[in-house]
């Protein structure tokens, strides 16, 4: 099957004299959490949006976020290849939103103590906007939540996301065949349920588009 | 793709919130030590062993048999095929070498001598069953091209499994769909349904067909290009005449 052209370039922020995902994931498995900061600035807008887009809820998305990067401390053990440290989060923030009400349990505690942030939504104009825009993700999302978990877990992560196939395979821990065979599955079971899937506007120029900033 | 599935661009947390979040994650992590491991001082040995003794006791009490739970070999009840004699490779093995190191590192947890050979695809590749600590059943195929479909044991109500692979070295593109079947399972049958094989389009549903389980193996090698859905029931035919039909959602889909 021939791939997608859905790499991950773009999401990379490596620059000259920047430290690499892996140097940071390095230092922080030794304790380092000015380390793990800088991973979080450099991957929290990618999670986050993908919590979002898995949930619908900008605000759910922010805690889950959260909870991804206490997550991701908490299993700092983990040996990770080099460029492989944001594959690995969207793994965790997968499981996360997976089991949502259990992950938010686990740091109950934690997400109370995040102190409120003052000031937003500061305008009615906003508050409407953002409304919108959760009412479309939702619509889209019951749409996708008639696919199997597994395959919405794969379409989501490729499709949506844009990750490689070896990626989404590192995040869910699958084989990377699996990952195309579940996402070739989950394209032909959508457009059973919709024939105009796949018509309108290729997937990749659809994320090509919504990874504009 | 449609309106249906339409999500906004990537945006920013909103103003203040992602400096807000990271401090307060640095904050928390502060006090967090050491990972978190199973048996960290955080957690009791004592509350572990308690649970484990309670988890033997209870499958006892049902008359769940230890040693057929936790075999390492149970993910292939009624699988008669993995009993024969199987050909060892270089390596002492069921399974060539190149299959195996592709195993090795791509399925998590694998354990390399559960592998056992089943039968040959149309196109070449060795078709074997393996297992591992996750218990699941495995349908590596290979090689050259090498890969995997892993899904629940086998069981009366998931009498079969169902994969398909577009055979990329014909030159025709034609697919092929196979599984693995228990014991008694003469045959399967399943309504072909077309689709492009690429993200071109809906297609047709074909005729269905009924194929035949030699060794716990079925095969079916399609002569077009086009692909099976997946999304249609899967029917077991035993030899005693019953039948069993899954929906393709459920476990009888290695890979939904």
């Amino acid at each position: 099957m021939n791939a997608l052209g859905n790499s991950t370039a773009g999401f990379g922020h490596e620059q000259a004299m920047e430290p690499s995902d892996g140097d940071l994931w390095a230092r922080s498995r030794t304790g380092d959490r000015d380390a793990f900061g800088v991973l979080f600035d450099r991957h929290a807008k990618v999670i986050y949006n993908y919590c979002f887009r898995r949930v619908g809820n900008f605000a759910t998305a922010e805690d889950l976020l959260s909870v991804v990067f206490l997550e991701a401390w908490r299993r700092r053990e983990q040996d990770l290849p080099p460029d492989k440290v944001l594959p690995w989060l969207f793994g965790i923030a997968t499981n996360v939103v997976l089991n949502q009400r259990r992950s938010e349990r686990r740091y109950l505690a934690a997400l109370g103590r995040m102190p409120r942030v003052e000031g937003e939504p500061d305008f009615v104009q906003e508050s409407v906007q953002e409304l919108d825009v959760q009412q479309r993700a939702e619509k889209a999302l019951t749409f996708l939540r008639k696919l199997p978990r597994r395959e919405q877990d794969v379409f989501f992560l490729c499709a949506v996301m844009g990750l490689s196939y070896e990626d989404a395979a590192l995040a869910l821990g699958v084989p990377t065949g699996t990952v195309r065979s579940r996402l070739s599955r989950a394209r032909g079971r959508l457009r059973e349920l919709n024939p105009g899937f796949g018509h309108e506007q290729s997937e990749s120029t659809r994320l090509q588009e919504a990874h504009q900033p | 793709m449609t309106d249906q599935i339409s999500f906004p661009p990537l945006r920013e947390l909103p103003r203040g919130h992602r400096e807000a979040r990271k401090q307060h994650l640095l904050s928390e992590i502060a006090h967090v030590r050491k990972p978190s491991r199973l048996f960290s001082s955080s957690r009791s040995w004592k509350s572990v062993l308690v649970v484990a003794a309670l988890v033997v006791m209870l499958m006892g009490a049902v008359g769940v048999g230890v040693s057929a739970s936790f075999g390492v070999f149970s993910a292939y009840h009624g699988i008669g095929a993995v009993q024969r004699q199987q050909q060892l490779h270089g390596n002492g093995g069921a399974i060539d070498p190149a299959t195996a190191a592709w195993a090795k590192e791509h399925l998590a947890g694998i354990q390399l001598d559960t592998a056992r050979h089943l039968g040959q695809l149309p196109n070449g590749q060795e078709v074997y069953v393996i297992t591992g600590t996750q218990n699941d059943l495995c349908a590596l195929r290979g090689p050259p091209e090498i890969d995997a479909e892993c899904g629940a044991p086998l069981s009366r109500a998931h009498p079969a499994t169902i994969y398909g692979l577009l055979n990329e070295n014909d030159p025709n593109a034609r697919w092929i769909t196979y599984g693995i079947a228990l014991n008694g399972v003469r045959s399967v049958s399943f309504p072909y349904s077309r689709q492009a094989t690429q993200a071109d389009g809906g297609g047709t549903l074909g005729p269905p067909v009924t194929v035949p389980v030699h060794d716990n193996l079925w095969i079916y090698p399609s002569n077009d290009t086009w692909g099976p859905t997946m999304l249609q029931p899967l029917t077991a035919h035993f030899a005693d005449g019953t039948t069993v039909t899954e929906p393709a959602t459920g476990a009888n889909c290695g890979a939904c």
